[in-house]
């Protein structure tokens, strides 16, 4: 049986006070075992991106419980924090976040030499990457000269160089084609299929069908769960 | 994670994030180099007139071991530097001389020393008489000729006494080339067989080289020779040492090739240099807070621009150490960067144009101002260091706040400035209230120096104490709106807010990024301060001096003044025969004489008016002079008029002040200054003139060099024009008839007056001097009415430019000698407040213009968004030109207010006389700068504007 390696136990996350009280999340559960890509769909403000990001250790929830591989993250120092999300989980932006003063393998390779892994190991690590993404080639350009499906398969390559076992991804295809959004998360869910724990913020039920499970998110609690039985193809994929 | 990796990836990310975002950069880069260019001329500059050990050695001595000058009479205090080229005196102010000045021969009774001396010969010139500048010994001897000291230009050295070299210009002046003979007054003939130049004497110089004992009568005091030592050893440090002590000056060949080691110098240098020390600790702080404020503000907006980029290293697991770092390492990037081109421009510029700059320095170069182009190699390096350690200081809190990004908003680009908080509101007030509260201290504490009597390490302490205490003040009041700018921010939307809605959208917009725009407050701020500081500082003293400067004629004016000689009076008799009035009267200069010699003066063609000034004669001076022994030299004790002085209006220094006595009492009872202050603006004349010239419009211009219009009125209407407010009695003026017997230096006894009229009486503001040639003005017509008498007892000369040398040459052939005394030269305050204002101007718009294009960088978005959703230009450059004129009209008042603070403190409390402002010129900078700003970036809106989506690389 897989391991559980990302867990959140009923979470709650307001911003402000008061009249402008907002109730993002109201006590959102969720488990993810290594090889699952669950899929989080919703309409906007609904939740889903808040999720994500709490589940990335990018926020830090008002009450609940986070945890990634037995570490409980709300508990866990700024380093600690931060050691995890260089270690242990990886990031896709939908608007990539790539850093435009560095290439393409330097970007990749980026978490590993935060990470203190030699330049050259780094450097060879992300090109592995780069290469099982299919744009190796691209490796010694720089992100505004490449384009957009190229940038976010190669913020897919960052988020999974390494030893990262949790990949998150919040609407990685927002801002592609279809044909590149279809050649975007074959690739996600190749990696997923390698053992790691995915989960995927989208509104495109097409994209959503590459997932194990769908969740449903409304005001910001999780009102249904589908097991997915539809494949892409089905879709058209 | 590795300390080296992460300093490498700091480092990746500055370095390419400054290559990415060129422009910006640039911006940044410059705002860092405009200061450090100013700092490395001036270094490259200063080093390159300051001459080495060697060069003294080559241009002074050649190949002589030593020169020895004896300057003062013997003292147990004299002391030099190995450079020095006149001696010091220890024990500061007690100059504890003995006896007579000693011959050379007494103190160093040497036999194979050359001496060469200077002095002044009249000569006949091309065009008339010539007071030229005469060196006699063995000028070209061979351990000077081609050697450094002298140079042969043209001919050979002289052979007989009869044979001269002259400097290139003096062939000029004397119209012969070399083989021609010249003549001195005295009717000595020399033959000129060579062109000859000194390197220790500025170009323009007209000089004559002779033999010794070839100028027949040539006297010359002992000063004036220098003595140099052609062979043997050259002297150690304690033989000059010893040498000092009996009043010699020695430059040595082998101490200046080696100096002595400190402890070797005298203490007094120790102290010279602690001086140089306070001196400098006084500018660093006005020199640095700008570059920190400019820097900062660069390194802000660097910040602000890599946030992104930190957001993304944070989600992907960075510490916040590398965020910190990543800062930190753009600014010593950046401040490398910057100090490198500033440092480089500066020490290029120093080396182009250091020699035009002697030049204007020092009137006229010569080797001792400008021996060379010197790289302070040892300096630039550490300006440089410092300009990289400021980069790194000033990037310190971006660095800090970088650090704490907030990584979600910044990546989905949300940006909140949020309220403008009361903390820092509080902050501010307290700040600048702590800044006030200083200066007002530095005040009380330079007051108190002044007041310090004899105690001069109390005053020098005092007054240190208390200039350190106002520029920290000063500097802490910058701050406090710096740090209030938040609040600041929201006054200007309030004002803007009522100058219709583009006003009211910048203000709004203001507000909105204000940390965006805060650093162009700051910026403008510090630099107006600055300069508003070292305006008014400097302008009160130069305005001081210029107004107390006691010229007799006004720039580009000179005159001849003529006496009354009775043939039959002889001064220089024991007891001087009195002169009968008729004989006296008959003396007076004759009309046919000074025509004459207009058109005399007119003939040069150098002059562009000479005008005859018609005025009542000053019997006083030249009439009724009582003997020694009480009997009076002259008969005709008639009365004569006078124009009186009002006593009211004299300090009481003058002795013409009815509290003069008081004023002397106090002192020699030691009160301190403060017990007895003078009245503001009062008149420090001690020689009242009392002729009154008689013309009309014509005299009155050449007098003034322009038509006084409340002049010539008052004039024409019967009444006085007074040349000096000290006559002036509430608008009217005095004239009294008074016997030279019954005159007196205080007060005029004018109760003795056989007749006092009152007229109505003009100021003529223009004329500053005690010492103006003329006192009062009244027209003929008035004159007759009065029945006062006028002669033609002066002439005024107007001329423009400068007067050729061939000129006066030409005047002095006829006897003519005009008298120039009228201020040339003399530091206008006007113009260096000017220059001043213009060069914190340049600085300022300099600074202006890159912070607000920072600024206007960063808010090309927005612009575009309003671009896109059809505001047309002219909306686009009112918004603009609006915010512009708004951050540097808040920052040029906020920082001249506190420039003005600070610098009333300091002159109120050293001298309260000093304590005058350039008003005019402050203005220009205030509402100038802002303007121009204003008007640039109206001008630079562009016509449109392609509309983008929010860059999601950036």
């Amino acid at each position: 049986m897989s391991k559980v390696l990302l867990e959140l136990i009923d979470v709650q996350k307001t911003y402000g006070t008061g009249e402008n009280e907002v109730h993002a999340l109201r006590g959102a559960s969720l488990q993810v075992k290594a090889g699952e890509l669950v899929a989080i769909m919703g309409a906007s403000g609904s939740g889903k991106s808040t999720l994500l990001t709490i589940a990335g250790g990018l926020e830090v929830p008002t009450t609940g419980d986070v945890r990634i591989i037995d570490n409980s993250l709300p508990t866990l120092k700024p380093a600690q924090l931060a050691t995890l999300r260089r270690q242990t989980i990886g990031y896709v932006f939908q608007d990539f976040n790539l850093i435009p003063s560095l290439t393409v393998i330097e970007n990749v390779a980026l978490p590993l030499e935060l990470d203190g892994v030699k330049v050259r190991k780094a450097r060879k690590a992300a090109l592995d990457a780069l290469e099982s993404m299919d744009i190796g080639e691209l490796a010694d350009r720089f992100p505004d000269e490449i384009s957009g499906g190229q940038r976010q398969r190669v913020a897919i390559a960052r988020s999974f160089v390494g030893p990262r076992q949790v990949l998150l991804a919040d609407e990685p295809t927002g801002a592609l084609d279809s044909k590149t959004s279809e050649a975007v998360i074959r690739a996600l869910r190749k990696r997923i299929d390698a053992g790691i724990a995915g989960v995927l913020v989208t509104h495109d039920a097409k994209l959503a069908a590459w997932a194990d499970r769908i969740l449903v998110i409304r005001d910001g609690q999780i009102v249904e769960e589908i097991s997915n039985t539809i494949t892409p193809e089905q879709f058209g994929a | 994670m590795g300390r080296i990796t992460q300093n490498a990836i700091a480092l990746r990310i500055a370095r390419r994030s400054v290559k990415r975002n060129r422009l910006q950069s640039a911006l940044i880069i410059a705002i860092i180099a405009l200061p450090m260019a100013l700092a490395g001329f001036a270094l490259t500059y200063r080093e390159s007139t300051q001459p080495t050990g060697a060069e003294f050695v080559h241009y002074q001595l050649g190949l002589a071991q030593a020169r020895y000058q004896v300057q003062v009479p013997p003292s147990k205090d004299l002391w030099q530097m190995p450079s020095d080229t006149n001696l010091s005196y220890a024990n500061d102010g007690e100059q504890s001389s003995q006896g007579q000045i000693l011959s050379m021969q007494e103190v160093l009774p040497r036999k194979d020393l050359l001496a060469i001396s200077s002095g002044v010969t009249d000569f006949k010139t091309a065009t008339g008489i010539g007071a030229i500048t005469v060196v006699v010994g063995e000028s070209w001897s061979s351990d000077f000729l081609g050697q450094g000291p002298v140079s042969l230009l043209k001919g050979h050295v002289p052979s007989s006494l009869d044979e001269v070299l002259v400097s290139s210009d003096a062939l000029d002046r004397f119209g012969v080339k070399v083989g021609g003979k010249i003549h001195t007054v005295a009717g000595q003939s020399f033959k000129i067989v060579g062109v000859f130049s000194e390197a220790s004497r500025r170009k323009l110089e007209d000089v004559v080289y002779l033999k010794t004992g070839a100028l027949e009568n040539f006297q010359t005091g002992p000063t004036e020779t220098m003595y140099y030592q052609l062979g043997g050893v050259s002297p150690k440090w304690s033989e000059i040492q010893r040498l000092n002590k009996l009043g010699v000056l020695v430059v040595g060949r082998s101490v200046l090739l080696n100096p002595p080691p400190a402890n070797q110098l005298n203490s007094q240098a120790t102290l010279s240099s602690i001086g140089t020390l306070i001196g400098a600790l006084f500018l660093a702080p006005l020199v640095l807070l700008p570059v920190i404020v400019l820097a900062g503000s660069a390194f802000a907006f660097g910040a602000r621009r890599q946030t992104r980029t930190l957001a993304v290293l944070s989600s992907l697991g960075s510490s916040t150490k590398l965020l910190r770092k990543i800062t930190l390492a753009s600014g010593v990037w950046l401040g490398l960067m910057g100090g490198l081109i500033g440092l480089g421009l500066g020490a290029t510029s120093a080396f182009l144009f250091g020699p035009s700059v002697a030049d204007l320095n020092w009137g006229g170069r010569n080797w001792f101002n400008y021996p060379a182009f010197h790289l302070p190699a040892g300096m630039l390096v550490l300006a440089l260091l410092c300009s990289v350690v400021l980069g790194a200081i000033t990037s310190l809190v971006p660095a800090i706040r970088a650090s704490k990004v907030n990584i979600l908003a910044t990546l989905r680009g949300s940006r909140s400035e949020g309220q403008v908080r009361a903390r820092s509101g509080v902050g501010a007030i307290i700040l600048f209230f702590s800044g006030v509260g200083a200066i007002i201290v530095s005040l009380l504490v330079l007051i108190r120096s002044a007041a310090t009597g004899g105690d001069y390490q109390v005053k020098a302490a005092l007054q240190i104490i208390g200039v350190m205490i106002g520029l920290a003040g000063a500097a802490v009041t910058v701050v406090s709106f710096i740090v209030g700018t938040g609040w600041i921010l929201k006054a200007i939307r309030v004002i803007m807010a009522r100058f219709g809605s583009t006003a009211n959208f910048a203000g709004k917009d203001l507000l909105y990024n204000r940390k965006r725009y805060s650093p162009v407050i700051a910026s403008v701020l510090t630099v107006t301060f600055v300069a508003s500081f070292v305006a008014s500082f400097f302008y009160g003293p130069t305005k001081f001096g210029y107004d107390n400067y006691a010229y007799q004629y006004l720039p580009g004016q000179a005159g001849l003044e003529f006496g009354v000689t009775p043939t039959d009076w002889d001064p220089s008799s024991p007891t001087p025969k009195a002169v009968s009035a008729e004989n006296f009267w008959a003396s007076v200069p004759k009309r046919e004489l000074l025509e004459s010699q207009r058109k005399l003066i007119l003939a040069t063609g150098a002059f562009d008016s000479a005008t005859i000034i018609d005025s009542t004669v000053d019997v006083m001076n030249s009439g009724g002079v009582n003997n020694t022994d009480g009997t009076l030299a002259r008969q005709f004790d008639v009365p004569a008029p006078t124009v009186i002085y009002n006593p009211a209006k004299t300090c009481y220094y003058t002795g013409l002040s009815p509290k003069s006595q008081e004023w002397i009492q106090a002192h020699v009872s030691g009160m301190s200054s403060s017990d007895m202050k003078l009245p503001a603006g009062c008149i420090g004349v001690d020689d009242p003139r009392r002729t009154i010239v008689v013309g009309d419009a014509k005299e009155l211009k050449a007098i003034l060099k322009e038509t006084d219009k409340g002049a010539l009125t008052t004039l024409e209407d019967g009444g006085v024009v007074l040349f000096n407010s000290v006559y002036d009695y509430s608008g009217k003026a005095k004239v009294s008839w008074l016997k030279p017997s019954d005159y007196s230096w205080i007060g005029h006894h004018l109760d003795k007056a056989t007749k006092t009229v009152t007229l109505p009486s003009h100021v003529v503001s223009k004329i500053t001097s005690n010492s103006f040639n003329y006192a009062a003005m009244v027209s003929r017509e008035t004159a007759a009415r009065l029945g006062l008498k006028a002669y033609p007892m002066s002439m005024v000369v107007n001329y423009a430019g400068e007067v050729p040398q061939a000129a006066t040459d030409q005047l002095n052939g006829r006897n003519i000698y005009l008298s120039y005394s009228n201020g040339t030269g003399v530091l206008n305050p006007e113009n260096f407040a000017w220059l001043i204002i213009l060069l914190a101007a340049l600085f300022s718009l300099a600074s202006t213009g890159i912070a607000l294009g920072l600024s206007q960088i960063e808010a090309r978005t927005d612009k575009r968004t309003l671009s896109a959703i059809g505001a047309p230009r002219s909306f686009r450059a009112r918004l603009v030109a609006s915010q512009a004129l708004a951050l540097t009209m808040t920052g040029s008042l906020l920082g001249a207010l506190t420039g003005l603070m600070l610098g009333a403190a300091m002159l109120n409390g050293m001298d309260s006389s000093m304590a005058q402002f350039p008003w005019v010129q402050l203005a220009a900078l205030v509402f100038g700068v802002p303007a121009v700003a204003a008007i640039a970036f109206w001008l630079l809106t562009p016509r449109s504007l392609k509309y983008e989506t929010r860059q999601a690389l950036d």
